[in-house]
């Protein structure tokens, strides 16, 4: 008997030292992300978020938790990821409400993770996937078993970055107590910021981001030109409505909004496409929408050198001033005494014709940018 | 159903299962129903083409065996009453009804293949003739896209058709299982073309577990990833691209994607096959091998008995000696011999390589740059047929020893390059593409490589470097191979410390050297 057993014991001790392999190679090549540590910060035992933020890079970048903490009275956080799309939100929505009496979330949403063609393969797509607990990883697992690498299950893989000097740095991080007690350092890029957000990390999932006053780069909208035009993919829709289960199951209020990027593009892309797009999706579910691209100069003045790039990252100061103002356009919406016309332009053409004259007569500067 | 993805892990551990769960005598209907439903992973549809051979290939040899059952017994029942010229007619008249049996189950079993593949070819080759002629009317084509694997089950069930009606095997009477040997999973994307005899047994009598058997079956499988997902994926970007626009290439860059592309096909296909007989060898079946060292062939002979080999011996048993111990073949060869003496009573076989290369060709795929692939190696084995006495002068003459290291190292290296100048028909997108590539490849002074052009042809510095050390890990097993050391074996006597390590590094490599942009469907699934 002894004899018939003994090899799978050792195939047994085989695995068990594989599942070690694996978490080396992870602690080796996997860098210190943003993800673990937000995920982390989420599912503390001593912190009891009531109102999350919840989106990609662009909500990181534009919504400081504090400003509504101090208008609304409520617990916020800011737990956007960048680069995180809808099914990756419905999954970090999943594992937030665990641990969080939530009474609010809201969602701000990215058109470019909802046209059509998003990646489905895992290696050309950002998942949340390691750092969910054991329940959501299963579900996660059930729900991709058609897409996800064998090598993505096991380890981090989508993250590594087989490179010498990554793996020095990686080593360098990870033996540090920052790392084990899931400090914001143990995320910092070289600049001493955490990676892409390019300014001060403030708190509660926020940074500053600080820009340089010209006119912003990134000529990657470009290749957006005509997206807006697209209908939007199965898979977010599939994943949206499942949050908005979600949110329903747990008496969540949703609230979907879309920050205002750089003025200039959002004349150049034609978002008014998409506005009207999201507008429909949102209102044929029942869920509140507020998109503030065409949001007055009155009441946000703005210009591109306000953004840290012309796909539409919101510096630090708007920022701050986009957040009080939702800050207060969530209370009148709570009150009852919201009205359109006192925040937003009656049109997107409206906005095109009259965005940089209103925005000298807001701040008596000079419009700057494209 | 990619075989990186959690859903095929999934599908095999649960295959597997049950199949050592199940009582011996149902596990052949496991794995008919497992091998249907990994087969409707591809489309739906496309189902129709397997119970179409199967119910072909079913009938047309229940009727063969009737035919010879009925043939015997009536010869036994007439013993004494028939005389030895009656009996002779009757055996003809038998025979010939067979022959027209098995004509009519080979076209059945070929037309569908042949309807799918070559249809639109054969109307765009119509068109174009037309269109010479100045005449307008364009014929449309029908865009069929062909069922995965046709080519191989098509072969494989053909091959079992024939060696019904030689005799060589015994009629299987369960449709079912013939189904299953049809479509058996593993196999049925891009072979080995089995034979009946071997699988057939195998498949349907339900095999014993066997722990080692899983043990050798997955090493088996991780060493197919790591050929597919660290050279193959690694090397097919470069490769699509400059073959894609040879005119923006040429020179080093054309050997480059030559050379990578040989290191893509091989690490793909055989890659491919260790992934199909490990899992074979996990259910307790052992699959033919199809590559055995390719790389040291000492001539394109040589080279085709050592790569794809299962074609290659489908090709020799159905083809080649039918054809060259045919009456046509004799008559040839008198005629030949009468009119250009010794040399002359090879032509059969020269006809014969040609024949069969052009088949291979065709069998590739449709286009006129497979059928030059097929005859460019066809024509190099006719012609080194035909040229046997000039090297027997030649060796007279030089005093060379052919068993001499540095001849047949020389040989190994010609045959190397003969080979991959056969690539370039196979990988260009048109005939006339292959032969500008392969005149641009000498163009050196006008397409001066640098690592920063290779690297916008798709291919950085690090994936060079990653993929000429993995074929170099490679090469070095095919040696010990070469020289009939068993490498799983060997590594299985080692001590357990570093038998564990050498998986566990092979794991690691797999995980951090395996490409990621994308893995690419196996590049035989297609044919």
């Amino acid at each position: 008997m002894k004899e018939k057993i003994r090899p799978y014991i050792r195939c047994l001790i085989f695995l068990a030292i594989l599942a070690f392999v694996f978490a080396g190679l992870d602690f080796v090549f996997s860098p210190s992300g943003y993800v673990r540590y937000i995920m982390h910060e989420l599912n503390r035992k001593d912190t009891n978020y009531d109102t999350v933020i919840v989106g990609a890079s662009h909500a990181r970048s534009a919504i400081n938790p504090y400003k509504l903490d101090e208008k609304l009275g409520v617990n916020s956080i800011n737990a956007a990821i960048p680069g995180a799309a809808v099914d990756d939100n419905y999954y970090q929505i999943e594992e937030i409400i665990k641990h969080n009496d939530v009474k609010t979330i809201i969602y701000d949403v990215d058109y470019q993770y909802w046209v059509k063609d998003q990646p489905k393969a895992n290696f050309n797509r950002s998942f949340v996937y390691q750092q969910l607990g054991l329940k959501t990883k299963l579900e996660y697992l059930k729900n991709n078993y058609k897409y996800i690498d064998l090598r993505n299950i096991c380890t981090n893989r989508l993250a590594y970055k087989v490179k010498l000097k990554n793996i020095k740095r990686n080593l360098s991080v990870k033996t540090k107590s920052s790392y084990w007690n899931y400090d914001i350092e143990a995320t910092f890029g070289k600049n001493g910021y955490v990676t892409e957000a390019d300014g001060p990390y403030v708190g509660k999932g926020y940074s500053y981001r600080l820009v340089s006053g010209d006119k912003p780069g990134g000529r990657i909208v470009d290749q957006w030109v005509g997206r807006q035009n697209s209908d939007f993919d199965e898979l977010p829709i599939e994943y949206f409505d499942k949050i908005k289960a979600l949110c329903d199951k747990n008496n969540i209020r949703l609230v979907c909004v879309i920050s205002p990027i750089t003025p200039s593009s959002v004349k150049y892309l034609g978002l008014e496409t998409t506005h009207k797009k999201f507008k429909d999706f949102f209102s044929a579910r029942g869920v509140e929408f507020y998109d503030f691209n065409d949001v007055k100069m009155s009441v946000l003045p703005r210009c591109d050198t306000d953004y840290g790039d012309l796909e539409g990252h919101m510096g630090g100061r708007v920022a701050d001033q986009y957040s009080e103002l939702l800050a207060s356009f969530l209370k009148d919406c709570s009150d009852g005494s919201y009205d359109k016309s006192d925040y937003f332009y009656s049109s997107f053409q409206d906005m095109y014709d009259n965005y940089k004259k209103d925005y000298t007569e807001a701040t008596g500067l000079e419009w700057k940018g494209y | 159903m990619s075989f990186t993805i959690l859903e095929f892990f999934l599908f095999l551990l649960l295959t597997l299962v049950v199949y050592y769960l199940l009582p011996k005598k149902f596990r052949w209907i496991w794995l008919l129903i497992v091998s249907l439903v990994y087969y409707v992973s591809f489309g739906v549809k496309k189902i129709v083409f397997v119970l179409w051979q199967t119910m072909v290939v079913y009938l047309a040899t229940r009727l063969i065996d009737k035919q010879a059952r009925q043939g015997k017994a009536y010869l036994a029942s007439h013993k004494a009453d028939m005389s030895s010229e009656e009996k002779k007619a009757y055996k003809a008249k038998l025979k010939k009804k067979k022959k027209i049996t098995i004509f009519f189950m080979l076209l059945a079993t070929f037309i569908s293949l042949c309807g799918i593949k070559y249809t639109d070819f054969a109307i765009l080759n119509v068109n174009i003739l037309i269109e010479k002629l100045g005449r307008s009317l364009i014929i449309p084509t029908f865009n069929f896209v062909a069922p995965i694997g046709i080519s191989f089950f098509t072969f494989q069930t053909a091959s079992y058709v024939i060696d019904v009606y030689w005799g060589k095997v015994e009629v299987e009477k369960n449709p079912f299982k013939l189904m299953l040997f049809v479509c058996f999973f593993p196999q049925i994307l891009e072979g080995p073309i089995g034979r009946f005899q071997t699988l057939g047994k195998q498949l349907f009598e339900g095999n014993d577990y066997n722990l080692k058997n899983i043990q050798f079956g997955l090493q088996r499988i991780l060493f197919g990833l790591a050929k597919k997902l660290i050279i193959a994926d690694r090397s097919a970007a470069y490769v699509n691209k400059v073959f894609a626009n040879p005119a923006a290439y040429g020179g080093w860059y054309d050997i480059l994607a030559v050379l990578l592309y040989c290191a893509e096909l091989y690490a793909d296909f055989s890659g491919g096959m260790d992934l199909v007989i490990g899992i074979a060898q996990m259910l307790g079946i052992t699959m033919d091998e199809n590559f055995r060292q390719p790389f040291f062939s000492k001539s394109i002979g040589e080279f085709w008995r050592r790569w794809h080999i299962t074609l290659g011996t489908w090709m020799k048993d159905y083809i080649f000696y039918p054809f060259s111990l045919s009456k046509v073949a004799a008559n040839i060869g008198k005629w030949s011999k009468k009119h250009f003496g010794e040399a002359g009573k090879k032509l059969p076989v020269c006809i014969a390589d040609l024949i069969i290369f052009f088949i291979v060709g065709v069998w590739h795929g449709a286009a006129w740059k497979y059928i030059a692939y097929g005859m460019y190696n066809g024509l190099i084995m006719a012609v080194s047929v035909l040229l046997e006495p000039v090297y027997k002068k030649f060796f007279e003459v030089t005093h060379i020893k052919k068993k001499s290291a540095p001849w047949q190292f020389w040989m190994i290296i010609r045959t190397f390059i003969l080979v991959n100048i056969g690539w370039y028909f196979d990988m260009s997108p048109t005939v006339r593409s292959a032969i500008f590539m392969m005149k641009d490849s000498f163009n050196f002074a006008s397409n001066k490589i640098s690592l920063l052009g290779i690297e916008k042809a798709g291919m950085s510095l690090k994936d060079l470097i990653i993929v000429a050390i993995a074929c170099l890990v490679l090469l070095i097993i095919s040696i010990f191979k070469e020289r009939g050391v068993l490498i799983r074996e060997k590594i299985a006597s080692f001590h357990l410390p570093i038998r564990w390590f050498i998986y566990y590094a092979l794991i690691a490599w797999v995980i951090l050297f395996g490409y990621t942009n994308g893995t690419s469907a196996f590049m035989y699934a297609n044919f």
